[in-house]
C-alpha cells in the first residue's frame, strides 16, 4: 500500500477528532449524570418554618400555650403537631420569654444553624422564621427537612 | 483509514445518540415532578385544619407516571402513621415527605374530572388524628 502525506494527515486527524468526541460524549454524560442525581431540588424549607412559625405563633396568640408549664408535651398537644415528625433532627422549635427562660424542641445547634451565610445554598443546613413579640417574647422555628428517595 | 475511523465516528455518534434517547425517555424528570408535588402536598396539608379538603391538578406528574407504567391511582400516597406523603411516578420507588400537622389524610384519585379527557386531580380530606 501506497501512502501519501495528504492521506494520513487526514486520517490521523479524523481518528483524533473521533478519539476527543468520544471523550467529550463520556465527560458529558457523567456531567450529565451527575447533575439530574445531585442538582438541588424545589427548596421548601423557608415554607416550612413560616407554616410552622404560624401554628405556633397561633397557639400563644389563642392562649392554648404559655411559657409557664410549656413543655414538649404540651406543645405538641395544644398545637396540633407531630412530636416524631419535629424529633427527626431536622426542625426546632425555640421560645424565650422577656424573663430569659428558653424552651427549645428539637436541633438546638438550629439556633447556629439559622444564622450561617451558607444555609441558602446548602439544604442540609436550616432556614429559619421568627417573630418577636413587643414585650420580649421571641420564636424561632427552623426546617432542614428534605424529601428523600424511597421504595414505593 | 480516513474511512475506518469516518465509521468509527458515526457508529459511536449513533450509539451515543441511541443512549441518549434512551436514558431520556426513561426519566422523563420523575425526580424532580416527585420532589415538587410532594413538597407542595405536605405544604397544603400543613397548612390545613379538621374539616378542610382541598383538590390538587396532577395531570403532569399522572402522564409521566402513565408513561413509565406505574398505575396513576398509586402515585400519591399518605402514611397517616408516619405523617408522611409518598409520591411515586417509576415502579419500585417514590420520594417521601413529612408533614407536622398532626392529622389524618383522606384520599382519593379523580380521573378526567367534568369529563376534560387528559385531566386528573386527588382530592384530599383532612380529618382529626385518630389516636
Amino acid at each position: 500500500m501506497i501512502y501519501r502525506r495528504g492521506d494520513a494527515t487526514a486520517s490521523s486527524i479524523l481518528y483524533m477528532g473521533s478519539f476527543f468526541i468520544i471523550i467529550l460524549m463520556i465527560v458529558v454524560g457523567i456531567y450529565g449524570g451527575f447533575v439530574s442525581f445531585f442538582r438541588e431540588g424545589y427548596d421548601s424549607r423557608y415554607t416550612e418554618s413560616r407554616v410552622l412559625l404560624n401554628k405556633v405563633k397561633d397557639c400563644f396568640d389563642s392562649g392554648k400555650i404559655t411559657f409557664e408549664g410549656l413543655n414538649e408535651e404540651s406543645l405538641v398537644e395544644k398545637c396540633v403537631l407531630n412530636k416524631d415528625i419535629l424529633n427527626d433532627g431536622e426542625h426546632i422549635i425555640y421560645l424565650k420569654d422577656s424573663s430569659g427562660s428558653e424552651f427549645s424542641f428539637g436541633v438546638d445547634n438550629f439556633r447556629v444553624g439559622c444564622g450561617l451565610n451558607a444555609r441558602f445554598d446548602h439544604l442540609e443546613l436550616p432556614l429559619c422564621a421568627s417573630f418577636e413579640y413587643g414585650s420580649g417574647n421571641y420564636i424561632l422555628v427552623g426546617s432542614s427537612q428534605n424529601s428523600r428517595r424511597v421504595s414505593a | 483509514m480516513a474511512m475506518d475511523s469516518l465509521m468509527y465516528l458515526v457508529i459511536s455518534l449513533a450509539i451515543f445518540a441511541g443512549l441518549f434517547i434512551f436514558i431520556n425517555s426513561y426519566n422523563r424528570g420523575s425526580a424532580f415532578y416527585e420532589d415538587f408535588y410532594v413538597k407542595e402536598i405536605v405544604n397544603l396539608i400543613n397548612n390545613a385544619g379538621p374539616g378542610m379538603e382541598f383538590k390538587l391538578d396532577v395531570t403532569k406528574l399522572a402522564s409521566i407516571a402513565f408513561k413509565n407504567g406505574k398505575p396513576v391511582k398509586e402515585i400519591i400516597d399518605v402514611d397517616n402513621v408516619l405523617n408522611k406523603v409518598v409520591v411515586s411516578s417509576r415502579i419500585g420507588a417514590g420520594t417521601s415527605f413529612g408533614f407536622f400537622n398532626d392529622v389524618d389524610i383522606v384520599y382519593l384519585p379523580v380521573e378526567n374530572p367534568s369529563g376534560n379527557i387528559g385531566t386528573t386531580q386527588f382530592i384530599f380530606k383532612i380529618v382529626e388524628k385518630q389516636k
